[in-house]
């Protein structure tokens, strides 16, 4: 019996262990910035979970991966990743030091960096919408700050 | 009894975990196929380009961590650059920032860093009036590079 038990263990581990080296493939993405080791990579539904115990001033060093909602339009020095439900996390990346993909709009990243609740001011919004290629009319309905699910990346990976 | 039910498990077990490295195996194959193809997947991606505004600031960023390191060191920190004054010509990525409030700002900023040069008995306080002229126009602009802009100040 105890044989039985070991062989299932050692099994469930083989098979484990072999689904996450198939997760990630770095030759499927580009990379953009600092390249990381993609270690633990946390999904849409767990990075909300991740958000919402977080507190003013946390700060959270995370990897997680989902689909990019937006990018600015202008120089691609920001993007929205897309969180559980309507959530989204806002990244920005690390000492304007690189910039994404005008078009990353709708493909796969993962990223890797510090995660934090912040609150952005209606002037940053109204800049973030202009950026985005909202109409002024779009622009002018922001009026209230609003508290978002930030992210400063080190490093993207755009799956190809 | 029981020596036949271990052999069945054992055999059972070698089975499926020589399956299991040769399906992984297969796998990895296919993958790789994927991985080089012949023709190029998916969709082409459009980066940025700098216009002349962005080129000149990232220029204005290398010129100014230079000036703090000289000025930390006790070292000459040359002249006035005269090519900051392409501030009130250069290109925007976006035309639609050109406004009044900009060339006020760009005003001040190119006083700021003259008065760093006419005034050698106050460098680290002119310094980083200056750092304040950047970001006061950012601010309002594009808060992007603040955070790195911020760097720039010399702690007294």
């Amino acid at each position: 019996m105890q044989l039985i038990l070991v062989m299932l263990v050692l099994l469930g581990t083989t098979l484990v262990a072999q689904k996450n080296t198939a997760a990630f493939n770095a030759n499927d993405y580009v990379s953009f910035g600092q390249k990381f080791k993609v270690t633990k990579v946390l999904t849409k539904d767990q990075m909300l979970k991740k958000y919402k115990n977080l507190k003013k001033g946390d700060t959270v060093t995370v990897q997680f991966a989902s689909k990019i909602k937006t990018v600015c339009k202008k120089k691609g020095c920001w993007m929205n990743m897309e969180l559980a439900g309507d959530a989204k996390s806002f990244v920005k990346f690390k000492d304007y030091g690189f910039f994404v993909p005008l078009n990353a709009d709708n493909s796969d990243a993962i990223v890797n960096g510090k995660a934090f609740v912040d609150v952005e001011s209606v002037e940053s919004l109204r800049h973030y919408a202009k950026d985005a290629g909202k109409s002024k009319e779009e622009i002018a309905k922001i009026t209230k700050p609003e508290t978002t699910f930030a992210f400063t990346a080190d490093g993207v990976y755009i799956k190809k | 009894m029981k020596k036949r039910i271990t052999f069945v498990v054992v055999s059972c077990f070698l089975l499926f975990s020589s399956s299991a490295i040769l399906l992984s195996c297969q796998k990895k194959a296919a993958k790789n196929e994927e991985v080089c193809p012949p023709e190029k997947k998916g969709k082409e991606l459009e980066m940025y380009q700098m216009s002349e505004m962005a080129t000149l600031m990232e220029q204005m960023y290398v010129d100014n961590l230079r000036v703090k390191e000289n000025i930390k060191k006790g070292e000459s920190i040359g002249n006035f650059s005269e090519h900051y004054q392409k501030i009130f010509t250069a290109k925007f990525t976006d035309e639609s920032d050109n406004d009044l409030f900009f060339s006020e700002k760009a005003k001040e900023y190119i006083a700021a860093q003259q008065l760093l040069y006419n005034d050698p008995s106050n460098l680290r306080k002119n310094f980083n009036v200056a750092v304040d002229a950047c970001i006061a126009c950012h601010t309002e602009k594009c808060g992007g590079p603040i955070p790195r802009i911020k760097k720039l100040y010399i702690k007294e």
